[in-house]
């Protein structure tokens, strides 16, 4: 059980004017700082007793992380301060990328999407986490700034836990970046909570599919679930049966029981786990049926 | 009763200061010197506190002052029951068991208050919290209601035999001999759940003890005032005139406001004069899911004999209702299930019966609805139960029951909460169940637009219902009008307000009877030092009670008027009218004075005022009913389910009711369209989920769901139906539940009916996508 009287601890704010300086004061204050962005979760969870930092340390506008840049032969790359809505708004997001925009867009209300930011929601790691799929199966990459230089972390092997991921003390994730998508794709994410819009997830179903020769079925297919296992999860098996076998009704039925077969969530006071299950299995069908509307030949 | 303001749609006078925020709350209330409280609350829903030590939360730098019951001495002690059982039921069991300031042997549900401290400020004051060390012995709690009645069951209240707050038998007829001779008896188990009032202000209370003076004043979020006033004077030992009770603009009451003796509320002032400094406290959003009332939880044991044809000879309801820890507030939600299980229907017997049960779980009061909404739920379930049973139309069911507009005034022979029969005292209801069906495309849905939908493999559904809400309930309300000397006339009564319009439903009356500008009439409510004789703004009684006595004190004010003028003009009365602010002859309108030169006519600096009149363009005066009004509706709306999902859209709303005379059909509108946004969270998105433990699980708006825009229907299309009431002058009845009442029933019987090829039965409320998705597991 949490604190039962919640509300702000006290603790100091930092801004530092550099990454490197900033690196460094989060390493030297391992366990006792914390970097924060639009801080939409950093402050609740410290408001409910969750995190006790000492340090605050505000990383935003430092070195170009505000930015999204768009590279026709290298990706998409979205600075870790560029807020939500600022996705959504993007031109090149909705003509390249849809998918993000489209998951942004089902994540709480707009006052909030004015601070929270996609790289915000990754690192915060929650199972929940309603982009992170999309990040996902669009294969993004964290550009992360350590106290031993910058490095590229994949995010298919990123997620440890429920709000754990692989980044250590001194770590500031300052961009997320994307390849360019596949030729022929088409992607969407179906959220569901408990209202038409506004709640956490119940699940969530990202979905990406795009005609490949190499698979046996001709196309390959790239999911992921929120809100159904302790990390954002990935269903490979379902993945697998989508490139295999022929793609009709009942591969994509048999895909969505695999997805279904791989979750393993808990019940809350949004959903038990087996409404959970049941919904992977339908949102999954739903969201491989409507991509392979769009992709197919 | 149409005026040339009442009935019109006019734009509300307060709205140009709430919208530019420019009205006063009580947080806005800050004052040199003020401390702050912050309350350590209990952790477990049930434990004996073996000891608190305050000693390191009063060292911290910046706290002022720690207390604990203990510290209180005699001025602890447990708060008045506010609404006593009615003594003319015979048999009734009575436990009172009211709510205290601070814990002092043991903890009965999560939140109960353990300690208090007063700080420089709120920051410090939380801090010091958390200094505090409670030595707590866990005790089995009591979550649940039948389990709350079993013999082995721990108790909440160690001194009761049982947990078994109250027990209430009343009958009409007798059920018994009309069940043998039914064709069809319809029985089920159907439950509500609990949800929270959830207003958009949080509670909140700022005392300000004045030595000098010797006069306490209290800004308090209080839906009632003079109550307040009254019960802070007693427990301080104060004189009522040395105690000042403010209920300045608040953000919303729905019935926990009512609530009177609140710990914060008691221990505010009482710090405050002990300290003599001002204090405020302003509860955060967590403490009012663990520390303001709530409402709803009902078990019923329900069965409906009926005949072939549908006539529904009896009804016999036995339910168990949870009153939490505590029971200030007595029986008034139980006693209104009771008193509306039979909705609108003329049904000759019924036997209802309810146990009223302690449970470790916060206290209930009345919520918006206040009992209602159960009552109206189990009745129109069964109806739509019976006419499933009978192979008959559910429009037609209800109509054949309905109480015929000759059968007014229509005695139910049970007492209810104002402690005397029920009687409904004016209605006609066909016309309503009728303009709701008319309006939704009744015949056109269920013979057209369902079927062509269903076969193309959507699901949806269509809810009808009518409801009775019991509104204007007395004892009385009193205001004071008085015309100032620039002409602009003055409205001070009791009642406190919380968003629902007084300040212009009232100026309307006053204007219609003074022939000024509904602008030039200024209204106060809700301050004590104005006016200090009422009750207060609950049970949809406002624009009843109070709008009567304001027009009773208008009509005094014009008598006082004509009489001047008609000296002044040397005319007789019956030839004057009052117009534009004027008094003037009705032939010759260029012969005229304007009200504020009477005003200060009437207050002379020279002369005399004569024996047997009073100074000034005054009248106070005074409304009770002889009864309550009851007012009715009828809800249709159509919804469509994701069978994949068990998401559920409202696609139409429609709702047709009859309050009587309407005093502003845009504030009507208002407090209905509120209503029904409650009434949907009670149906699909708001329940409180407590565990075994009686630990609250979703104590916080980002897990308690309260519907948005996005889950309202896109329009709530509304019948305004008036059948004055005969009760008061105005004709008026209340509407400040209606929305909430019917919402419920209508939305199961929709969604039912939307997923009538699954053949799932819906016996309770709220539900939501997963729960629906159980019930249709369960159907296998």
């Amino acid at each position: 059980m949490h604190t039962p009287t919640p509300g702000l601890p006290e603790f100091d704010y930092v801004k530092l004017t550099s990454l490197a300086a900033a690196s460094q004061f989060l390493a030297e204050h391992a366990g006792e700082a914390r970097p924060f962005m639009g801080g939409t979760d950093v402050f609740v969870r410290m408001r409910d007793g969750f995190w006790k930092e000492k340090y605050i340390v505000d990383v935003k506008g430092l070195d170009g992380m505000d930015e999204i840049t768009f590279d026709p032969a290298t990706g998409l790359t979205i600075g870790a301060s560029v807020n939500m809505n600022r996705v959504i708004a993007s031109p090149e997001v909705n003509q390249h990328y849809p998918v993000l925009a489209e998951a942004a867009h089902t994540v709480a209300s707009y006052q909030l999407r004015t601070r929270a930011t996609i790289v915000g929601n990754v690192c915060n790691a929650s199972p929940a986490g309603d982009t992170i799929g999309a990040c996902l199966v669009l294969n993004g990459t964290l550009r992360v700034h350590g106290v031993d230089g910058v490095r590229e972390e994949p995010l298919s092997t990123f997620f440890v836990g429920p709000g754990q991921t692989v980044l250590k003390p001194g770590d500031i994730a300052t961009a997320v970046s994307f390849p360019l998508p596949p030729e022929g794709y088409a992607a969407r994410y179906i959220k569901l909570g408990r209202n038409a819009i506004g709640d956490l997830a119940i699940v969530g179903v990202a979905a990406l599919g795009y005609p490949d020769s190499s698979a046996p079925s001709g196309y390959r297919f790239r999911l992921a679930l929120a809100s159904v296992a302790p990390v954002p999860l990935v269903p490979t098996q379902a993945e697998a049966i989508l490139a295999e076998k022929p793609i009709t009704e009942a591969t994509i039925a048999e895909a969505a029981r695999a997805a279904m077969d791989a979750c393993t969530p808990i019940d809350d006071v949004r959903g038990s786990a087996r409404y959970r299950k049941l919904m992977v299995r339908n949102l999954t069908r739903k969201a491989v049926t409507e991509v392979w509307e769009r992709i197919k030949g | 009763m149409k005026g040339k303001w009442i009935g019109q749609p006019i734009k509300r006078n307060e709205d140009p200061r709430l919208l530019t925020g420019q009205a006063l709350y009580v947080d806005d209330v800050d004052m040199p010197g003020m401390l702050h409280a912050a309350f350590l609350r209990s952790d477990y829903a049930h434990a004996r506190i073996r000891s608190i030590d305050v000693s390191a939360a009063r060292a911290r730098p910046g706290v002022v002052a720690v207390y604990t019951a203990e510290d209180m001495a005699d001025f602890w002690r447990p708060g008045p029951l506010i609404v006593p059982p009615p003594r003319n039921v015979e048999g009734i069991v009575f436990h009172a068991r009211t709510q205290i300031p601070m814990v002092k042997d043991k903890a009965r549900h999560i939140g109960d208050p353990i300690a208090v401290v007063i700080a420089e400020s709120r920051y410090i004051a939380e801090d010091a919290l958390e200094d505090i060390v409670v030595d707590y012995e866990p005790l089995e709690p009591v979550v649940d209601m039948e389990r709350a009645l079993e013999p082995d069951a721990p108790l909440v209240h160690d001194d009761l035999d049982s947990n078994l707050a109250a027990h209430v038998v009343q009958e009409k007829g007798n059920y018994e001999a009309a069940r043998a001779k039914a064709d069809v008896v319809i029985k089920r188990r159907i439950l509500v759940d609990r949800g929270a009032a959830a207003a958009l202000e949080n509670r909140g209370v700022v005392a300000h003890w004045e030595p000098k003076s010797q006069q306490l004043t209290v800004w308090d979020t209080t839906q009632a005032p003079i109550p307040i006033r009254n019960g802070i004077a007693a427990m301080l030992g104060l004189s009522e005139h040395q105690v000042r009770v403010i209920a300045p603009f608040i953000g919303g009451g729905f019935g926990p406001k009512i609530m009177m003796s609140q710990p914060e509320e008691v221990l505010v002032p009482w710090a405050a004069m002990k300290l003599n400094r001002p204090i405020k406290w302003i509860e955060d959003r967590r403490e009012n899911f663990i520390g303001t009332t709530q409402e709803r939880a009902q078990i019923h044991d329900v069965e409906m004999a009926l005949t072939r044809d549908g006539r529904v000879l009896g009804v016999r309801d036995v339910f168990l209702h949870d009153t939490g820890a505590y029971d200030p507030y007595g029986l008034t939600v139980p006693l209104n299930t009771q008193s509306h299980g039979l909705g609108a229907y003329d049904i000759p017997n019924y036997y209802t019966e309810f146990k009223v049960v302690f449970t470790n779980k916060m206290i209930v009061t009345p919520v918006r609805g206040a009992g209602r909404p159960q009552g109206i739920f189990v009745i129109e379930r069964m109806m739509d139960l019976a006419a499933k049973e009978l192979g008959m139309d559910r429009a037609e069911i209800r109509k054949r029951n309905l109480i015929p507009p000759d059968a007014f005034p229509y005695r139910q022979e049970i007492i209810d909460q104002a402690f005397i029969e029920l009687v409904y005292d004016s209605g006609n209801y066909l016309p309503v169940l009728e303009k709701a069906m008319a309006m939704i495309g009744y015949d056109r849905f269920i013979e057209e637009e369902q079927p062509r939908l269903r076969a193309e493999g959507r699901h949806v559904g269509l809810g009808l219902v009518t409801f009775v809400e019991t509104t204007g309930v007395g004892p009385y309300e009193g205001a004071r009008v008085s015309v100032e000397s620039s002409g602009k006339v003055s409205v001070v009564t009791g009642v406190g307000t919380q968003g629902q319009g007084h300040f212009t439903s009232f100026a309307q009356i006053v204007a219609d009877q003074l022939g000024v500008d509904v602008r030039d009439v200024r209204v106060v409510t809700g301050d004590t030092a104005q006016f200090h004789w009422g009750t207060g703004t609950f049970a949809s009684r406002g624009a009843v009670v109070a709008g009567n006595a304001v027009k009773a004190a208008a009509a005094g004010v014009r008598a006082k008027i004509l009489k001047l003028a008609s000296k002044v003009l040397e005319t007789p009365e019956e030839e004057l009218e009052l117009v534009d602010g004027q008094v003037r002859v009705a032939d010759i309108p260029e012969r005229s004075i304007s009200l504020g030169e009477l005003a200060v006519m009437a207050n002379p600096l020279r002369g005399a005022v004569e024996p047997g009149t009073k100074p000034g363009l005054e009248a106070t005066d005074y409304f009770g009913p002889q009864y309550g009004a009851t007012a009715s509706g009828a809800v249709a709306m159509i919804v469509e389910v994701d069978p994949e999902t068990m998401m559920v859209e409202i696609k139409r709303f429609v709702i047709a009711h009859d309050c009587g005379t309407v005093l502003n059909p845009m504030i009507v509108e208002g407090q209905i369209h509120g209503g029904v946004s409650m009434g949907i969270g009670n149906s699909f998105y708001e329940r409180l989920v407590y565990d075994d433990n009686g630990q609250l699980l979703n104590a916080s708006l980002m897990d308690y769901l309260l519907p948005r825009s996005t889950d309202m229907p896109r329009r709530i299309e509304i019948a305004h139906l008036e059948t004055p009431s005969p009760l008061n002058p105005i004709g008026s009845k209340g509407v400040g539940e209606a929305g909430a009442i019917p919402v419920p029933s209508a939305f199961a019987q929709a969604v039912e009916d939307a997923l009538a090829d699954y053949g799932v039965e819906i016996l309770e409320t709220p539900l939501s996508p997963n729960r629906l998705f159980e019930l249709l597991s369960a159907r296998g």
